[in-house]
């Protein structure tokens, strides 16, 4: 039924229906939830392994986990945090505000969103299923050539691992399908492309990344395939076949799939500032295109993670001019989100605290990356804990502080409930202090010439003292996680609700209730401006008038059409992880997976095809 | 509004660009098997006469 906050659990139906509902459900604010909640339970078993980690290194000599435990907590660490906890939180957004701040009522392709959610679930699900297996990756989240070679890693924990990329690298691949042409396609009228919210021009950008960074790493994992599988030496040097290419394969992706992990930080923070600052971003045009430099630059420097590899001075030179050169877009951003905080009538809430918190933190992070841009520092400082520290500095500081800084701020809206402020603010200054008590001192670390990647250390070589402040602040940033969990506790419990346009906002999803109706607008909003919501309620302070809100249109909801709820995606996602598995079963399961995928691909695309009209009045959704 | 017009309002797949969505998905997966495709003519080129057992360039 298209009634108001259909889309959220609860409405007095039974338990099977509301986990039918999910599971069929196509709704692009349902898909943004299920990728949150994803994001949030893997970012609590990333943050797990990573306790396990610093509670080995806390003292010299530890013996919690064996070397080889400690090679798979990194290993699946690494990758977890950046594959299925980072990328699907910034999904959860993408998926739920992008269509809500360009005025439509859902993505291009619902289904196909759909499908990369449980296509996603299958990658995620893979990838931890080579727990049960007791053969866990173990090589590192960008697995080095030859290490991952049959040579050197028998067992099935490299499969695992590269087959596991390679499905969340196809979700990846769909869902920036489905986000550019969506944001090209779908805007409201008078949304031309420079009154695009900045967060929607970031998330623009990062698809642009997606689709065209994946693919480099989609063939380094099928070389990979045909190597351990099928015995070719495409690795091999003992065959003519270079470890090197690997390297280059998996940079060309890695270095933009960092931007892929920062950019949506950046433009959630280019949403909060603004709004908490009760004044425009300044400079916004400049923003988005240092936003679409960053992009194009992001393609050409990823040899700066092979300085140490020995291309020559040419190769050397030319990433290194690059990569400094991209550090100058990045320092206008921050120049302008300073700027725009610069006389306003700032308001001290908890979105704002992590935006701020980015902005120091990916600050500090971004100086030591300009370090590392020199060769002959970066071989002082490559393969050290100062390395470690720089990441950690963008990745913790940078993107998990943006996103929890777009948590507070879209929550209200999301889930129709105000996050508690007090709770909120204990949050951010737990987490700011343990982040800074943990990764700081790393910095000491490395440069006293401690390695990454090393499960123990012997105790006279002075990092006793740093490495056991790097663990107390990391039980400081799991505490500071429980407050977070016990305030969205308190908050579902008891919290109030909350009105549609709780921080006096300037986006169009402001305009509409919290949570938002199925259909989230009653009537195709028209803007006249980057800030359309703002100006309608103040003007814009250079002559334009406020606008006379338009009388409540008496808009027939019913009559709305939404695209009724598929079993289809869930069901092909299953049968290619049957077909996926397969390969580390039996090539009988590879087939008969192979046909269940094609079978329910085809159902898939004739779902709707003989059907003009998927109404309600079609006996639609329910 | 001409009935073309009210036409193209009616039709889901045509966007507020007045493409359809499904030509221009079409048109970004085919940008992005450029990039799958020049992956492997690259690593082809990289590799091109330098296999130990394989046949050699003539």
């Amino acid at each position: 039924m298209a009634t108001h906050a259909a889309f959220m659990p609860g409405t007095k139906v039974s338990a099977g229906s509301v986990i039918w509902s999910w599971i069929t459900t196509v709704d692009h604010k349902r898909v943004g939830i299920l990728y949150g909640v994803s994001a949030f339970f893997f970012f609590f078993v990333g943050g797990i392994e990573a306790l396990i980690m610093r509670l080995q290194l806390a003292h010299p000599d530890g013996t919690l986990v064996t070397a080889q435990r400690f090679n798979e907590l990194f290993t699946m660490h690494g990758t977890t945090m950046v594959f299925l906890a980072i990328m699907p939180m910034s999904a959860a957004f993408f998926n739920f505000m992008i269509p809500l701040m360009i005025g439509a009522r859902d993505v291009a392709f619902p289904r196909l969103n759909a499908l990369s959610y449980w296509i996603f679930f299958s990658g995620a699900l893979l990838l931890h299923l080579s727990f049960l297996a007791g053969a866990v990756p173990d090589g590192g989240w960008f697995g080095y050539a030859n290490l991952t070679s049959h040579q050197f890693s028998p067992t099935h924990s490299i499969d695992f691992w590269m087959l596991g990329l390679q499905v969340l690298g196809i979700s990846s691949l769909m869902a920036g399908f489905n986000f550019i042409v969506t944001i090209i396609n779908m805007r409201a009228p008078g949304m031309t492309l420079m009154r695009m919210p900045l967060f929607v021009w970031m998330s623009f950008v990062v698809q642009f990344l997606v689709v065209l960074a994946f693919p480099a790493i989609t063939v380094a994992l099928i070389l990979l395939m045909f190597d351990r599988f099928f015995g070719t030496l495409f690795y091999a040097p003992a065959g003519g076949g270079d470890p090197l290419l690997w390297q280059h394969l998996f940079w060309i992706f890695g270095h933009p799939e960092v931007y892929i992990l920062i950019l949506p930080a950046m433009g959630i923070v280019s949403e909060v500032l603004p709004t908490f600052s009760r004044k425009p971003l300044f400079g916004a045009p400049v923003v988005i295109y240092s936003g679409i430099m960053i992009g194009f630059f992001g393609f050409g420097v990823w040899s700066h993670h092979m300085f140490s590899v020995g291309m020559g001075p040419v190769a050397d030179s030319a990433f290194s001019i690059a990569t400094m050169l991209i550090a100058v877009p990045t320092g206008v951003k921050i120049l302008n989100w300073i700027g725009t905080l610069w006389g306003g009538r700032i308001q001290f809430r908890t979105p704002l605290y992590f935006s701020l918190g980015f902005i120091a933190m990916f600050t500090l992070g971004g100086l030591s990356g300009v370090m590392h841009a020199s060769p002959p520092v970066d071989l002082q400082q490559t393969d050290s804990y100062f390395i470690v520290a720089h990441f950690h500095y963008v990745l913790f500081g940078g993107s998990i502080f943006g996103l929890f800084s777009g948590v507070y701020y879209w929550w209200p809206k999301i889930f129709g409930k105000l996050l508690d402020e007090r709770l909120g603010k204990l949050h951010f200054w737990l987490m700011m202090i343990g982040f800074n008590v943990t990764f700081f001192p790393m910095h000491f670390l490395g440069l006293i010439g401690m390695p990454r990647r090393i499960y123990t250390y012997a105790p006279d070589l002075g990092w006793n003292f740093w490495n056991l402040v790097a663990t107390i602040g990391a039980f400081i940033i799991a505490l500071s996680l429980l407050v977070f969990l016990g305030n969205v506790v308190k908050t579902t419990r008891s919290g109030a609700p909350a009105p549609a346009d709780p921080w006096d906002g300037r986006t169009l999803e402001w305009t509409i209730p919290s949570p938002p109706p199925v259909y989230n607008f009653a009537v195709e909003p028209l803007v006249h401006d980057r800030d359309d919501f703002w100006v309608q309620k103040y003007g814009d302070g250079h002559g334009i008038p406020p606008r006379k809100p338009s009388p409540p249109a008496h808009v027939d909801t019913s009559s709305i059409h939404m695209p009724p709820p598929s079993y289809w995606p869930i069901l092909l996602a299953g049968a290619f992880l049957f077909m996926v598995s397969g390969a580390l079963v039996s090539i009988y399961q590879v087939v008969l997976g192979g046909f269940l995928t094609l079978f329910c691909m085809a159902r898939f695309m004739l779902e709707y095809h003989h059907q003009t009209d998927v109404g309600p009045a079609a006996g639609g959704y329910h | 509004m001409t009935a073309e017009h009210a036409a193209l309002a009616h039709n889901p797949n045509i966007g507020t660009t007045g493409l359809d969505h499904r030509k221009m998905g079409m048109w970004a997966f085919l940008g992005s098997e450029c990039m799958f495709f020049g992956s492997l003519i690259g690593t082809y080129l990289a590799y091109k006469g330098k296999s130990i057992n394989g046949p050699g360039p003539h």
